[in-house]
This record gives C-alpha cells, sequence and structure tokens, in this order.
C-alpha cells in the first residue's frame, strides 16, 4: 500500500476513534448505571475498539434507513448491521469522493467505506439500499464500487389496494440476501426472527414508557444510545440486556429515583442522528432540558412500529414485515406525509412535550421542506419549534449552544 | 381490557353454534323467539330460530295466515328479531352466526394444512356489493331465497336433518370451497348481513378511530376479513363504522396504538386497542 495514503488512513483512524470516544465518555459521564455497560461496550467496541465481538458469527448484511427489515436478514441467516455514517471524520474523508451539497450521512459512509474506517463495512457482504432519497440512491452507486449493493425501491406515495406491489420488493429482497448468505429462508425461521424483533419491539416500547413520565427515569440521550447499539449488535443478546435494563429502571421506578426535575421536555425530531453524532441531545441535556420524545430515524422510529402477520405462512409474514417498513414510515421521501404530522401530535400529547427542536443535516432537503408542516403545526399547538441546521463538525456546538441555550431560557419563562 | 379479545370471541361463538344448532336436542322450547342470523328453521328443532325464515316469507306469516289468532307468535318472532337488530346490529354477525362460526373454523382448517389465501382488492369488493344487494332484493321481497340459500345444505345436516335437493347444493359448494380460501366468504354476499346493515346507523354499536393515534400502518385493513379499507384511510371522521362490517373486533385486536380504534356503545367505549393488547394477541 502507497506509503502515503497510510499514513492518511492512520491519521483517519486516530481521530474517527477520538470522536466516536468523546461521545462515548460524555454518555458515560452522565449515567454510568451498571445496566447501560451492555450498550456502552457494545458501541465500544464497534466505534472505538474496531472489533465485532459483539455481533453474531454469521455473515453481515448492511442496510440503510428504516425502510429494510432486520427479520428478512435475521430469517436468511444474516446479521444485520447498520452503515449509515454518524462521524465527523467519516464525512471529511468521503468529502472528496462525494458531492459538496451531499448530506453528512451520505459523506459520512462513502467515507467510511473509501478509508476502510470500520471492521463491518469490510466484512459486510450486501448493503442493501433503499432508494428512500436522491443522496442514498446515488449513494447506492457511489459504494457499489466497495461492496456488493442491492437497491429496494421505496415507492413515493403509500398507496395501493392489497400492497402486493410493495410486497413484491420485499419478496426479491430475500432472494438477493439468500445468495449472499448461503442460507436458505424457512418458515420457521423467519417466524423466530419476526418474533425476536417483536420482542425487542416491546422492549424498546416499555422503554419509551419509562420517557413518558414526569420526571422520567431514563434520559433521551441515553435511550438514544440503547436504541442505537441495537444496529450493532447480536439481536439475542441485546434482547436479554435491554430486558434486564427495564426491569432495572422499573425498580427505580419503584424506588422513585426519578431524574432531576426538568422544566423543559423537548421533542427531538429531523434528520437521522446515527452514533456518535449525539451532539444535539448530549448539548439540549447539558443545558437542563430532557429530551423525552425522539422522532428520528436511527432513533425510535427504527422500531416503533410492530409487525402483524394475518398468519403463519411465508406469504403473509412478509407482506407483514413489508407493510411495517413503509406504511407507518414517517420518512419525508413519501411525496404526501401528512402521517408524521399526525406522529408528531401524538407524540406531543403523550410525551407532554414543551418545546420541539428540528434538526436539519446540511443537505437534507426531504427533511428541511417539512419544517413548514412542523413550524404550522406548532403554531396550532402552541408549541414552540426551532430549526437548527448543522453537520457532523463539532465547531460549530458553541454557536448551537447560545441558539439552544435561549430556546430553553424561553420554555422555562412560558 | 381483554374482555372483547377473540378468546372470548371464540368462546361466545362455539357456545351460541351449539346452542342455535344442537340446542333442540336438549332444551324443548316454550316460546319461539327468532334471532337476525342464518340458522336454518328447516331444522325444527331449535331453540332460538334464525329469523331468516320469517324475513323473507314474511308474505306467509303475515298476509296469508290470520293475524288476529296468531298475533302473540309473530310479535315475539318479528319483534324480537327487530329488537337484536336495533340493539346489537351486526354484533350478531361476529358473535352470533352460526354460519359465520362454521366459516371461520373452515378458514382455520385451511391455515392448519397451510393452502394460499384468495385475496380481493376494492374493485372485487364493488362487485360483491352488487351480489350482495341483489340476494337482499330476493331476500326481502320474498322470491323464495331458500331455494338458492347455501347454508340450508350446511347446518341441517349438520343437525341430520335431511332437506330435499334444489339448486341451492351448488351455491352451497362454491360458498363453502370460497369459505375455506377467503375468510368469511359468504358475509361479504350475506343478505341477511345487509339487512341488519340497512340499520347501521341507529345501532348504538360503534368502531371510533382516533385520528391523531393512528399511524396508518395499515394492519386493521389487512386483518379485516369484510376488507374495509375506510377503517385505514379515515383521517378526519371518529365515526369509521361501514355497513359492511361483522364487528369481529379483529382491527382492534392488532391495533398497535394507543386508542386507536375502539369499540364504543353510544359514547362509551368498551374495549380500546392498546399496545398491550397487541402483544397478547401477537407474541
Amino acid at each position: 500500500m502507497d506509503i502515503r495514503f497510510q499514513k492518511r488512513k492512520d491519521r483517519f483512524d486516530r481521530n474517527f476513534k477520538r470522536v466516536s470516544n468523546k461521545t462515548l465518555n460524555q454518555l458515560k459521564d452522565t449515567n454510568l448505571d451498571y445496566h447501560m455497560t451492555y450498550f456502552y461496550d457494545c458501541l465500544e467496541s464497534m466505534f472505538v475498539l474496531q472489533s465485532l465481538e459483539y455481533l453474531s458469527n454469521k455473515p453481515i448484511v448492511g442496510t440503510f434507513c428504516a425502510m429494510v427489515p432486520d427479520e428478512l436478514i435475521l430469517a436468511c441467516g444474516g446479521q444485520p448491521v447498520k452503515l449509515c455514517g454518524g462521524n465527523y471524520i467519516a464525512q471529511i474523508a468521503g468529502d472528496e469522493k462525494s458531492p459538496r451539497d451531499s448530506c453528512p450521512v451520505v459523506k459520512s459512509t462513502v467515507g467510511c467505506f473509501d478509508m476502510k474506517l470500520m471492521p463491518i463495512y469490510e466484512q459486510c457482504k450486501l448493503a442493501i439500499v433503499p432508494t428512500s432519497c436522491d443522496g442514498k440512491k446515488k449513494m447506492a452507486e457511489l459504494i457499489s464500487k466497495y461492496v456488493p449493493t442491492s437497491l429496494l425501491h421505496i415507492p413515493a406515495i403509500k398507496d395501493g389496494d392489497n400492497f402486493d406491489e410493495m410486497t413484491g420488493m420485499y419478496f426479491g429482497l430475500i432472494d438477493e440476501i439468500e445468495k449472499k448468505t448461503g442460507t436458505k429462508l424457512t418458515r420457521s425461521s423467519l417466524k423466530k426472527a419476526i418474533n425476536l424483533t417483536t420482542r425487542i419491539n416491546k422492549e424498546v416500547y416499555m422503554l419509551n414508557e419509562f420517557k413518558k413520565m414526569t420526571p422520567p427515569v431514563i434520559s433521551g440521550t441515553h435511550a438514544m444510545a440503547v436504541v442505537n447499539a441495537y444496529q450493532y449488535s447480536d439481536r439475542e443478546i441485546y434482547f436479554k440486556e435491554i430486558k434486564a435494563l427495564n426491569k432495572h429502571l422499573k425498580s427505580k421506578v419503584k424506588n422513585e429515583e426519578y431524574l432531576r426535575k426538568a422544566s423543559c421536555r423537548i421533542l427531538m425530531t429531523g434528520s437521522p442522528m446515527v452514533f456518535p453524532n449525539l451532539k444535539m441531545p448530549i448539548i439540549l441535556e447539558d443545558l437542563g432540558a430532557i429530551v423525552v420524545a425522539d422522532e428520528t430515524c436511527a432513533g425510535d422510529r427504527m422500531l416503533a412500529d410492530p409487525i402483524n402477520c394475518r398468519e403463519n405462512t411465508i406469504e403473509a409474514m412478509v407482506k407483514g414485515i413489508a407493510m411495517k417498513s413503509i406504511l407507518p414510515c414517517s420518512c419525508p421521501t413519501f411525496a404526501y406525509n401528512e402521517d408524521r404530522i399526525f406522529r408528531l401530535k401524538q407524540m406531543i400529547s403523550e410525551y407532554q412535550v414543551d418545546g420541539i427542536v428540528y434538526n436539519v443535516l446540511r443537505g437534507c432537503l426531504p427533511y428541511d421542506f417539512e419544517v413548514r408542516n412542523v413550524e404550522k403545526l406548532s403554531e396550532t399547538l402552541g408549541i414552540p419549534v426551532i430549526r437548527v441546521e448543522t453537520d457532523y463538525n463539532t465547531e460549530d456546538m458553541e454557536q448551537i449552544k447560545i441558539r439552544l441555550e435561549a430556546f430553553v431560557e424561553m420554555l422555562r419563562m412560558k | 381490557m381483554n374482555r372483547f379479545s377473540s378468546k372470548i370471541r371464540w368462546m361466545i361463538m362455539i357456545g351460541s353454534f351449539i346452542l342455535l344448532v344442537f340446542g333442540g336436542r336438549f332444551i324443548t322450547p316454550s316460546v319461539k323467539m327468532a334471532l337476525p342470523v342464518f340458522n336454518c328453521p328447516y331444522n325444527l328443532d331449535t331453540v332460538v330460530e334464525g329469523s331468516c325464515l320469517y324475513i323473507t316469507e314474511w308474505s306467509d306469516y303475515l298476509i296469508g295466515s290470520n293475524i288476529l289468532s296468531d298475533l302473540g307468535r309473530l310479535f315475539l318472532i318479528y319483534g324480537s328479531t327487530f329488537i337484536a337488530i336495533l340493539a346489537l346490529g351486526k354484533l350478531w354477525c361476529g358473535f352470533v352466526c352460526p354460519f359465520g362460526f362454521i366459516q371461520e373454523v373452515l378458514y382455520k382448517i385451511r391455515a392448519f394444512f397451510g393452502l394460499k389465501v384468495i385475496t380481493f382488492n376494492q374493485k372485487h369488493k364493488s362487485y360483491f356489493k352488487v351480489v350482495k344487494y341483489g340476494l337482499l332484493a330476493i331476500f326481502i321481497i320474498g322470491l323464495g331465497f331458500c331455494e338458492i340459500c347455501p347454508v340450508r345444505f350446511v347446518i341441517p345436516p349438520l343437525n341430520g336433518v335431511a332437506t330435499n335437493l334444489s339448486i341451492g347444493i351448488v351455491a352451497s359448494v362454491i360458498v363453502v370451497t370460497m369459505a375455506l380460501f377467503s375468510e368469511r366468504f359468504f358475509c361479504r354476499i350475506c343478505p341477511m348481513g345487509a339487512f341488519i346493515g340497512l340499520f347501521h346507523k341507529i345501532t348504538p354499536w360503534r368502531i371510533k378511530k382516533d385520528c391523531t393515534s393512528c399511524t396508518a400502518c395499515g394492519i386493521c385493513y389487512e386483518v379485516c376479513p369484510m376488507d374495509i379499507k375506510e377503517i385505514y384511510t379515515e383521517r378526519e371522521n371518529e365515526d369509521v363504522t361501514d355497513s359492511d362490517c361483522i364487528f369481529c373486533n379483529k382491527c382492534i385486536d392488532n391495533c398497535p396504538e394507543k386508542e386507536a380504534l375502539s369499540l364504543a356503545v353510544g359514547p362509551v367505549k368498551v374495549y380500546k386497542a392498546s399496545r398491550k393488547n397487541y402483544y397478547n394477541n401477537n407474541l
């Protein structure tokens, strides 16, 4: 290998670990609970130690977005891993390979592939890219140099009479995954996979119940870390750990060990926030607010909706998976996205939200389009909203802090 | 919260099936009443008769016979039918109807053998609507619906009563095979259901939807045996009761969102959807 390239890679590697470690330490500083260690360790082994020990030994299949169902990969004997990048250093690495105005998620992912910053990007057997936005679509072309990719077509509108068209796409996906993992999908394996994810879904739902309490028992940042760890873990072990965490939180409720009485309950929405880019929630919670609700696709939305299968045949189960992946998804990539406004409205009342923070990653157009709708909603409900445009860099931390401080202060005065 | 969940519904269905079809073997009723379900009165040993015969052959009972002498008996039969329709509406279909029960059992048998389901779309549904109201016309005017009634060759033989052959046996074979492959196939075209459906606006039973809570995940539409799409697409009105709805409550059983769907009697919500209920039914 070229020595200059090697040196450059070393530098990127070093900084990549530093940035990931920083976020991890910020998390650990505020909550060093024994039951959280699994989730921290999981993220640490993946991002800092660069090992695959927290994954199962099955072939790794990479996914993007919330529309690629993990169940199909699990049922085909694969290990699903989220490939969306969230690291600033990877964003710099990807800068020259992708257009200037593309979003940091795309840049960071391309950077990870190009510089081989994490072992999962090298080990990955197949990357499934949904055509959710233009960035993702063209990113598929960029990363196809490094890894075999498979496109999953996402319709622009959620319509159809009996969703057969949609189900067909997912059947096509099964074939592609089977080829890479070498294991055939069977009725029982699919049933098992659905059962496992439904159980995890139930635990995540319970975790959210703890955030709904006033005052909550777990802060939004840590809940986000827990949900983020899901992407990089062996699902069976993850289920056991999150179950233990919920049990622990339940005992905390019993002993009335609530978090400090926060005056502002924040709903975090907008562009995806992938670990280690937890900049915004960390700043908000530093300022004394609490991120109670999270409507971002790397966070709660990923695991918000359960699957329903009409019966135990492969057809019915795949249809259930396809419906779960597309219909309740509130991604702004869909042309008419009333559903998201309804969901936000419901979340605002359920979590007793005081203010909305709308995060827009620079270059993330679909989310920027919907700011207007959310502003309109906030006007009717009388709940303030702030739009913060940023990317993964840490230089604008202070400016964001000042803006958010004013916002939180205003919420307190209300 | 599990009061109306599927287990209770099955228990009521099994109970009413035994009582309505075989009940006459244990109990000899002194007063005859009729309920708005398809239970063939060709079999005279039943405790409670299905009122289908009395509705379709109303001319025989109301005009042909001496009304004054039979007043008490007729009042009981027609009165109980109408009171039952007004009080419970289409709950009769989902909870009591013995033929509905037979169809659901057939559908379960199909699932056991893993046979493929036949699905219908909204276009087919509009064709079924034409058939349904056509049958309803035949049923109400009294053009001898019993001759083509598929139930006549299912329930009386179950009870050990022979009926004379008619063209209905063809309809019966078609309906029974279709019911194997499509959940509650006959309910889509059932004239009795259509008849009760005429009164659905004045019965107190309602399916209500909280449009804010709904995430439009489509589960309710997917599990609906009647393929009612409005329940999934509705985004404004609270009342989503459809005249086709048979109140099987499957949508509420499987709805994962908090109170997004609920069964209500007037203003009181008796059975609400919740995530907990969803997990009970799906894990």
